[in-house]
C-alpha cells in the first residue's frame, strides 16, 4: 500500500458550477487538494463546503498574503462556506489558472474540528496566499465541494484540474 | 521504492509535554513531519519547540530562524538566533473554540547529509473562530540547526503546558529516484 494515493480527479472538459468528492474512504490518516483552477468571473473566490453544509454560520477563515511589495490578511467567522484556497478570476488572463495545496489532517478524527491550511498562487494578478479554515463541526470529512457561488451565473471554468490524495499513517 | 515511507505515527491518548522521534534511517533523502495540535495553555495560541540531533536532541543554543506571519491584518516578519529550538511554530491553545486542533508542517530536505547546516521549513496555523487580534495565527518560518551532523532525532514539545490529547504527529521519510 502507497502511503500516499490519488483518491480522485476531476478534470473541467467543460465549465461546471461546481466539483465534489464525496464518498471519500475514511480509511486514511490526512487528505491533501491539489488545485488548479479558474472562474468564469472577475472576483477570484471560489467556495469550499465540508459535507455539503452551506448553512450555520460554521465556517471560519483566515488568511495572508502578498502582491508585488504589499502585504496584507485578512478574518472572518460565522459563514456559510470556506473562502481560499482561490481560483484565479477572469482578470488573470486566459492561461492563468490558479495553483494551491490543501491540507487536512485527521479528517476522520471525531474528536477534531475540521481545519485546513493551504497556499494558493494566483499567477497574472499575481497573488500570493497562506491560509487557514475551521469547520466548526467534528463530525468524519466524507465530502468536499468546491463551487462558484450559486448566486452568480458564471462557472469554473474548462481546464480547471483538482485532485484529492489520501495519506496514510502506516 | 515508495517515494514517501511513514517512520512514526503517533496519537496522544492523553496530555503530554513532548513527541519525539530517534535512530531515524539515514536512507530517505528528505523528512516531513506533519502535525495536528493543540496546546493546554490557557491562550488562543502558543509556540511550540522544534528541535532536531544526532544522537539526541540538541538542546544547545545552535538554531535560528526567519519568520513571516499574520495574526491581525498587518502581516510582520520576524528574526531569532541563537536560540535553544526553532520556536516560532504556532498551534491552537486551550482558549480557542474547543475540539480545534493546529495545522503544522515541517520539511526536512537533505536531513542525513554531513556537509551542510540543516535548514527546516515549517507551516503552521493556529485557528479559531474569532476576528479578533491575536486571536488566530498563521505562520510560515525557515528555520536553520547549525550542525553539519546528520539528522536521526527530531522532536516537537511544550515548554511549561502540554500538548494535548488527541494530538498527531505522523513523521515520513521521502525518497527521491
Amino acid at each position: 500500500m502507497a502511503v500516499i494515493e490519488a483518491i480522485a480527479t476531476t478534470y473541467l472538459e467543460a465549465d461546471v458550477a461546481s466539483v465534489t468528492f464525496s464518498a471519500i474512504p475514511q480509511t486514511y490518516e490526512h487528505l491533501q487538494l491539489r488545485m488548479s483552477g479558474k472562474l468564469g468571473r472577475s472576483n477570484h473566490e471560489g467556495e469550499m463546503l465540508i459535507n455539503g453544509v452551506s448553512s450555520g454560520s460554521v465556517y471560519s477563515r483566515h488568511r495572508m498574503g502578498g502582491s508585488g511589495s504589499s502585504t496584507n490578511a485578512w478574518a472572518s467567522t460565522s459563514a456559510d462556506y470556506i473562502v481560499g484556497p482561490y481560483f484565479s478570476g477572469t482578470g488573470a488572463g486566459a492561461a492563468n489558472y490558479a495553483v494551491s495545496i490543501v491540507d487536512i489532517l485527521d479528517y476522520t478524527n471525531t474528536n477534531k474540528n475540521m481545519t485546513m491550511m493551504y497556499m494558493t498562487y494566483e499567477q497574472g494578478t499575481p497573488n500570493l496566499y497562506f491560509g487557514s479554515a475551521l469547520w466548526d463541526g467534528t463530525a468524519a470529512v466524507t465530502s468536499l465541494t468546491y463551487r462558484i457561488t450559486p448566486t452568480v451565473s458564471e462557472l469554473l471554468t474548462r481546464g480547471s484540474v483538482i485532485t484529492l490524495y489520501g495519506l496514510n499513517s502506516s | 521504492m515508495a517515494a514517501f515511507t511513514v517512520i512514526d505515527h503517533t496519537e496522544l491518548t492523553g496530555a503530554t509535554a513532548s513527541w519525539s522521534k530517534t535512530s531515524i534511517p539515514s536512507s530517505y533523502d528528505h523528512l516531513l513531519i506533519v502535525a495536528s495540535i493543540r496546546s493546554s495553555k490557557s491562550s488562543n495560541y502558543d509556540k511550540v519547540d522544534f528541535q532536531m540531533g544526532n544522537g539526541s536532541l540538541d538542546t544547545g543554543t545552535n538554531y535560528s530562524q526567519t519568520t513571516l506571519q499574520a495574526n491581525s491584518t498587518t502581516p510582520s516578519s520576524g528574526r531569532g538566533t541563537g536560540g535553544d529550538s526553532i520556536d516560532f511554530i504556532y498551534i491552537s491553545a486551550d482558549s480557542t473554540t474547543a475540539d480545534t486542533f493546529g495545522t503544522v508542517k515541517i520539511w526536512l530536505p537533505h536531513y542525513a547529509n554531513t556537509a551542510n547546516y540543516k535548514q527546516a521549513i515549517c507551516t503552521s496555523t493556529a485557528e479559531n473562530a474569532s476576528t479578533t487580534d491575536a486571536a488566530w495565527l498563521l505562520n510560515v518560518t525557515a528555520g536553520l540547526w547549525q550542525s553539519t551532523s546528520a539528522v536521526d532525532a527530531v522532536g516537537i514539545k511544550e515548554t511549561g503546558d502540554d500538548l494535548m490529547q488527541y494530538s498527531t504527529f505522523t513523521l515520513y521519510g521521502v525518497t527521491g529516484a
